[in-house]
């Protein structure tokens, strides 16, 4: 117990080092704090992009962003939390920048309720695909309402939509991502009986 | 009855715990960029440096510009003194020839000439004085013809002056001008004095008659 809280301590102080370093703009510092958040911020980055290419841009443009305004950070609260937000709020800005794809909502979408299983089974790039091929304004309130813990108000405000537009966008998310894994649940046990 | 798990709940759970590692050349691409961002950075800083050094040149030469016109006025000083030494010359070669012909007249240089005939004319009538109050005088008189010599100096104009002659009798305190020097060679006889006889020297000067009293 005392060596796991000497091992916080010591990462704690080697955080804040590094973020004193990395306001003085030391380039070595800086490679170091990429190479300890880079995994983390880059599957956030996934969830909320289309693809891969665009999940790494987001990501370089959330560091540029993190790097220039690290020297007016104050070390108040999580300093991961705040990195996670810089991170969203960029993806939320190349998605007002770009054209939102129109779509067509289909109603005749069937509740499956065993997925449960398939979800455990299906490999982490499939479940990002399946995230990541919903459309943009609905895979921005379902990844911000369920994965990174917002509030529909607070979503509403972000993104410039009422508060009941977002519970409708997470609520069709949903019906989506449900009927894909059913069709992924579908040809899982094609491929099992053959 | 199974109780059913939301999808999303699922969802979270499955991603919470995955880990998935960016391509290795990103690290690059963030450094690239930095870098340009940095150098940028630096022109602007000096450019700024720049702008602001110019500035202060500016206002350095501008100040410097009001200090200027002191130079002008100690130009002024020394074309005075040079004037006046070429008036002194002239004055003295005028004495001898009794004529003026001045490269500078005006009506203060006329009243100088009259005065010094008023004065040969009277020197019978003087008061005696010391050596000292006379080359006081003298000196009083030679720098007031400095003076009045300064004032215009750049004319060119020459002019022949006309000789205004002045009698003054003490005794009787009788005044009289004129161009015509026989009458007043005729006064000068009838007092037994010969005008032409009299030295009109600097050193002889007597002491000068205030303008009001002429």
């Amino acid at each position: 117990m005392l060596q796991a809280l000497k091992f916080v301590k010591k990462k704690h102080l080697t955080l804040e080092n590094l973020i004193k370093k990395c306001k003085k703009n030391d380039r070595k510092a800086q490679s170091e704090l990429f190479r300890l958040y880079k995994d983390q911020l880059y599957l956030l980055s996934l969830k909320y992009s289309r693809n891969q290419v665009e999940a790494e841009d987001n990501l370089h443009d959330a560091f540029m962003v993190i790097f220039q305004k690290i020297k007016t950070y104050k070390n108040k609260g999580s300093f991961e939390g705040w990195m996670k937000r810089i991170t969203i709020y960029k993806a939320i800005d190349t998605y007002k920048a770009k054209r939102p794809i129109a779509i067509e909502i289909n109603d005749d979408i069937l509740e499956n309720d065993s997925v449960d299983v398939i979800v455990n089974q299906l490999p982490l790039d499939e479940i990002l695909q399946l995230i990541q091929e919903l459309p943009d304004q609905y895979r921005l309130v379902f990844n911000l309402y369920q994965m990174d813990d917002y509030s529909h108000k607070e979503i509403a405000d972000m993104l410039g939509i009422s508060e009941g537009t977002s519970k409708s966008n997470f609520h069709r998310a949903k019906q989506i991502l449900r009927k894909k894994i059913a069709d992924a649940q579908s040809s899982l046990s094609l491929k099992t009986k053959v | 009855m199974e109780k059913k798990e939301d999808i999303g709940m699922l969802l979270k759970k499955r991603l919470t715990e995955a880990e998935k590692a960016p391509d290795d050349t990103l690290w690059n691409r963030i450094e690239d960029s930095l870098d340009k961002r940095d150098r940028k950075r630096r022109g602007v800083i000096w450019f700024w440096v720049g702008v602001s050094g110019l500035g202060l040149l500016l206002i350095i030469l501008f100040t410097n510009g009001f200090f200027s016109s002191e130079v002008d006025t100690v130009g002024d000083v020394s074309t005075e003194t040079e004037v006046s030494e070429k008036l002194k010359e002239q004055d003295s070669e005028s004495l001898q020839n009794n004529e003026y012909t001045l490269p500078v007249i005006d009506e203060n240089e006329k009243e100088l000439e009259e005065t010094e005939k008023i004065i040969a004319n009277s020197e019978e009538k003087s008061t005696p004085t010391s050596s000292e109050s006379e080359a006081e005088n003298s000196t009083a008189t030679k720098n007031t013809i400095k003076k009045k010599a300064k004032k215009d100096p750049y004319s060119d104009e020459k002019v022949i002056v006309e000789t205004t002659y002045h009698y003054y009798n003490s005794d009787t305190k009788e005044a009289i001008e004129t161009t015509d020097k026989s009458v007043i060679d005729s006064l000068m006889n009838q007092a037994g004095v010969l005008v032409d006889s009299v030295e009109i020297t600097k050193a002889k000067v007597m002491p000068m008659k205030k303008k009001d009293s002429l």
